[in-house]
């Protein structure tokens, strides 16, 4: 959710909202209501904002990019009042709502009866907004003074059991607020063993537990915004007895954003890669000015702020997320200040999974830093004190979450860092953490080679092995992955079926072989598969591909190699290739000839370049940087 | 957040019923009245009183909301609560 630039008045872009609306421009219009709501976001504007969504198709949404997600909600309290905060905040989250309500009374029969109006509906997405008296008081045998926890729980868990058997939709599970003042008053709340609190939690804790257990679902913490902001203003208690309304009308706007909040992380991966300003944003000062010893990290204040922020950015390496840095420094200062001062910082350069220290523009330095890791841009959080530079990434990488680091108060940077929902998961899985030890490696191969002297030295340095395997056992299912998804490194981009692939490797004297790679940084894995027929006279190599991620360390000159190796050992006498251009293998072009093949002139060869080389007297070149087991090195 | 400089009542009364209900700021007359256009039936009526609430900074006693029918009822109230007009 990206902060709008620019001021501009409410009557001139509620001006610009209606002409966007009427032209169906649904991105124009979505990021002039965002700017309005900034300035001006009484119940009023948001009336007003909904009503222009109203006017936009479902198509236009779509095209603009919004997620359509038909959404049935299942409730206890009224919604209606405060359902255009939920469809403008959707919009603005990235969602369009598509709504339908069950009635006050019908959650129960909703979430448990399967031809009931829920299912009926088929919603891709269900809300179950319910109040703590309804689950308490309609549960069998619920207690008729104080909350029975345990008897709410045991009820809740039911209907959320009931539901995912009846229904495939994901669901937000809104908890219970805890009543304040509680029943019997703050003292005995807090000691008797049955305090109301403490029932309340029970019941949240239940339905924590139903949804890990039913999956697709998010526990919605209302709770904690509750506290938050006051839990005694939470409710406008007239309203709940004039309206079943459970939510004070001044919280509309939070409370719609925390609902939201929660369905995007049933929709949306959380972003992976936080970029960080050095100067006045990781540390206080100027390290060019005040040098190592002049910039404020450590144990006191001002610097205990940064260190705070340090150590936030390194638990989030801990959950899968990359950090990096971006800052204009000279990279010799930012080394030392890292050294001197490495009792003071709450993160050191190994944290890093990749750098970029120097004079570029940020937005350059962030496309670099997206090309190391391999990541798209739009996985970006920038977080930047200087608000040119954050104004200057906004306007040039609109796909890059910006965040703008207040001065002097880096303690915000994580409050806003956290708010921005970036990082929202619900789970953190075994992959996520091998995944930010992947990039790591990527990022060292990258610093190595832009480190070492020459490319050869940089390749020799990758310490690169190559085993050569049966494309069958790589297993087979991962050669026809390759066939099928390799675009750039690809001659004659055949998409082989399994069983061709084995028709082709079973015939005797064929050829069809997988390359595994492994390096000092990691192990790739089957990158290449090269497969060639013998026919009278000749080898013909008809596939050979490269996975892109090993492309430009001599790989592909390996699997020739071997593949002529094979084909000579074989007794073909020539070694013949093919290459079949297409919209995307412009990179693997001049393969052949770059490799010492011969072009062949044939009539019938149409876009098809034809090449051979006459094994008798000539083979490729093998590349000595590459050691390839079974052959002799 | 509210903007800094706001119409005045009974044109601001008018412009807040006005988005709440969807329709011409000239259409908001007097007698508008609940059930008069479709966009105010219960709930509308709910969304008015908050809107009209928040925008004055008021707020009106639980028993009275119900009768606050029309847009004459809206302002003559405001007026009981001490809202300049």
């Amino acid at each position: 959710m990206q902060p709008s630039t620019g001021r501009a008045e409410p009557a001139q872009l509620r001006g610009v909202a209606k002409e966007s609306a009427a032209q169906g421009d649904a991105l124009r219009l979505i990021g002039c209501l965002r700017s309005l709501l900034e300035i001006s976001n009484r119940p009023a504007d948001y009336a007003f904002a909904a009503a222009r969504l109203r006017g936009l198709s479902a198509e236009k949404a779509g095209h603009a990019g919004l997620k359509h997600l038909r959404t049935y909600l299942a409730r206890s309290v009224t919604i209606e009042t405060f359902q255009p905060y939920l469809v403008v905040q959707a919009a603005l989250g990235g969602l369009w709502l598509d709504v339908s309500m069950g009635g006050y009374g019908s959650f129960i029969d909703d979430l448990t009866n399967p031809d009931g109006a829920l299912c009926r509906f088929n919603p891709d997405l269900v809300l179950f907004l319910g109040d703590l008296s309804d689950l308490a008081n309609t549960a069998p045998n619920a207690g008729s003074d104080a909350v029975d926890g345990a008897t709410a729980a045991r009820f809740a868990t039911g209907l959320l059991q009931s539901f995912r058997r009846n229904s495939k939709a994901r669901i937000v599970v809104q908890g219970m607020c805890i009543p304040d003042p509680p029943a019997g008053g703050d003292i005995a709340d807090a000691n008797l063993p049955c305090g109301e609190s403490r029932s309340v939690e029970a019941l949240n804790q239940a339905l924590r537990e139903a949804c890990r257990q039913i999956g697709d679902a998010v526990y919605f913490d209302v709770d904690r915004l509750a506290a938050r902001y006051g839990r005694s203003r939470w409710r406008d208690q007239r309203m709940f007895y004039l309206s079943r309304l459970a939510v004070a009308p001044e919280f509309f706007e939070h409370y719609t954003r925390g609902l939201v909040r929660a369905i995007r992380a049933l929709y949306f991966p959380p972003r992976k890669v936080v970029c960080t300003d050095l100067d006045d944003t990781l540390w206080g000062a100027i390290l060019g000015e005040d040098g190592p010893e002049g910039i404020q990290t450590g144990a006191t204040s001002p610097g205990n702020g940064y260190l705070e922020y340090q150590k936030y950015l390194r638990r989030m390496t801990g959950r899968g997320v990359l950090v990096t840095i971006a800052s204009k420094n000279n990279p010799a200062d930012v080394e030392e200040a890292f050294q001197k001062r490495a009792p003071d910082l709450g993160i050191s350069m190994a944290d890093f999974a990749a750098v970029k220290i120097g004079w570029e523009e940020k937005s350059t330095a962030l496309r670099e830093l997206a090309g190391r890791l391999s990541l798209g841009l739009d996985s970006f959080v920038f977080v930047d004190d200087n608000p040119v530079e954050c104004a200057a990434v906004r306007q040039q990488l609109p796909e890059v979450l910006v965040i703008e680091a207040p001065k002097g108060e880096p303690w915000r940077t994580i409050e806003a860092l956290e708010s921005s929902g970036a990082f929202d998961a619900l789970q953190i899985t075994h992959e996520d953490r091998e995944r930010a030890a992947d990039y790591r490696a990527q990022a060292k191969r990258a610093q190595l080679e832009s480190d070492a002297g020459s490319r050869e030295e940089f390749l020799s340095s990758l310490e690169i092995h190559c085993t050569p395997i049966s494309a069958l056992d790589a297993p087979l299912s991962r050669t026809v992955q390759l066939l099928a998804k390799t675009n750039q490194f690809n001659l004659t981009t055949r998409r082989h079926s399994a069983a061709e692939i084995e028709g082709i490797a079973r015939q005797p004297g064929n050829i069809a072989v997988a390359l595994r790679y492994r390096d000092r940084f990691g192990d790739g894995g089957v990158v290449g598969v090269a497969l060639g027929v013998m026919e009278p006279g000749q080898c013909r190599i008809d596939t050979f591909v490269l996975s892109c991620r090993v492309i430009g360390r001599g790989v592909e000159t390996a699997l020739l190699w071997h593949v002529a190796e094979a084909a000579r050992a074989h007794g073909a006498p020539v070694l013949r290739g093919e290459f079949i251009p297409t919209a995307k293998n412009a990179p693997c072009a001049n393969f052949y000839r770059s490799h010492g093949f011969e072009r062949v002139e044939t009539p019938d060869a149409g876009s098809r370049e034809l090449f051979a080389m006459d094994l008798s007297r000539n083979l490729p070149a093998k590349p000595h940087w590459i050691a390839i087991a079974g052959s002799g090195q | 957040m509210h903007p800094p400089e706001s119409p005045t009542t009974p044109e601001r009364l008018r412009s807040v019923l006005a988005d709440v209900f969807d329709i011409p700021l000239e259409q908001v007359t007097p007698d508008l009245a609940q059930g008069s256009i479709e966009a105010w039936d219960s709930y509308g009526h709910l969304q008015a009183v908050l809107a009209v609430e928040v925008e004055f900074g008021v707020q009106f006693r639980p028993e009275v909301i119900p009768n606050l029918k029309s847009v004459n009822h809206l302002q003559k109230e405001l007026q009981a609560m001490g809202v300049t007009v």
